[in-house]
């Protein structure tokens, strides 16, 4: 890569970056340009802690699933549907 | 960090869910219905709960409504592969949580900007700007029980069109190719709204993490005395 990349330009890249669908010669240059900028290197750290826990997050009030009654018509679409996997699948 | 085959492993799991489920249908296996009902139902709460913050308006017949829309679209639609059908799920949940954000009077206002977090000025000046590294908070401090609304509330900081693709991405584990069908946008726009949607959740997320990782340090250098 002959361009210097300046702050703003390797931030833009950052998520590319850790999903790891960047080409060597950048990521090279992404990696060169960390050990030289501790503000960007913060960012990079923390928008790769944001990732992991975006990943590990489950909301705790999401699970109360209650067995209720259902409706004739979605019994109907239901049997339907178990009919459409019968004879497709 | 989660790395890519753990996140590949997962993604397979729930395909492999869906997959075994479909099998036991086609044999006719009995319950086989209720323990899909019960999947779907939880994929679309869990999934309110991330994009909306709340459960669903009036969840039980809101819930009845995403049912019948999800099995007749299926049907329809010719879906019988596990991949197919978790894309419909998450598009049928979407338009739940667009309706049930249409009926509220009130939602939060998008206040979050992309510009903050890029450090600014010449060179040297931008070098000795500090941002604050709490990437070494360990997890189980933001996840733990009193902390996990930190993350719920930061989420919902972020504006709608960037948390959903946000949401299905980093949170349910979607490929790009996946978010853009259940959105619809092209894969392009899907990875620009990602990287935009993450810098806003790290914005946000520094708003809650950096008092926590300044009184860290601060113990840190009273142990060190």
């Amino acid at each position: 890569m002959k361009k210097k990349l300046n702050c703003k330009e390797i931030i833009s890249f950052l998520s590319m970056y850790l999903d790891k669908e960047l080409d060597d010669s950048l990521c090279a240059h992404i990696k060169s340009h960390m050990k030289n900028c501790r503000p960007c290197k913060a960012l990079l750290n923390t928008l790769r802690k944001t990732i992991k826990l975006c990943r590990e997050f489950k909301p705790k009030e999401a699970y109360r699933i209650q067995k209720v009654k259902l409706r004739k018509d979605l019994e109907k679409e239901i049997e339907d549907f178990k009919r459409f996997i019968q004879t497709t699948r | 960090m989660q790395n890519g085959m753990e996140k590949l492993q997962k993604r397979k799991i729930a395909a492999e869910k869906i997959s075994k489920i479909l099998d036991d249908i086609k044999d006719d296996k009995p319950n086989t219905i209720d323990q899909f009902l019960k999947e779907i139902q939880q994929l679309v709460l869990s999934f309110g709960m991330k994009v909306c913050g709340r459960h669903l308006e009036d969840a039980q017949d809101t819930m009845q409504e995403v049912l019948i829309e999800f099995f007749r679209g299926a049907r329809r639609l010719k879906f019988n592969n596990p991949k197919a059908l978790t894309v419909w799920l998450y598009k049928v949940a979407k338009n739940a949580c667009l309706m049930s954000r249409r009926k509220r009077k009130y939602e939060p206002k998008d206040t979050l900007s992309f510009d903050s977090p890029i450090p600014k000025g010449k060179n040297e000046e931008r070098k000795r700007q500090e941002i604050p590294d709490w990437s070494r908070i360990p997890d189980r401090a933001v996840l733990e029980r009193e902390n996990q609304n930190i993350i719920q509330k930061a989420l919902l900081e972020v504006p709608f069109d960037y948390r959903l693709v946000l949401v299905l991405r980093d949170m349910e584990g979607l490929s790009t190719k996946e978010v853009s069908k259940v959105v619809g946008i092209s894969e392009a726009n899907v990875k620009v709204r990602l990287h935009r949607a993450r810098l806003l959740m790290r914005n946000a997320l520094s708003k809650y993490l950096n008092s926590i990782y300044k009184k860290g340090e601060e113990v840190e250098k009273e142990t060190q005395l």
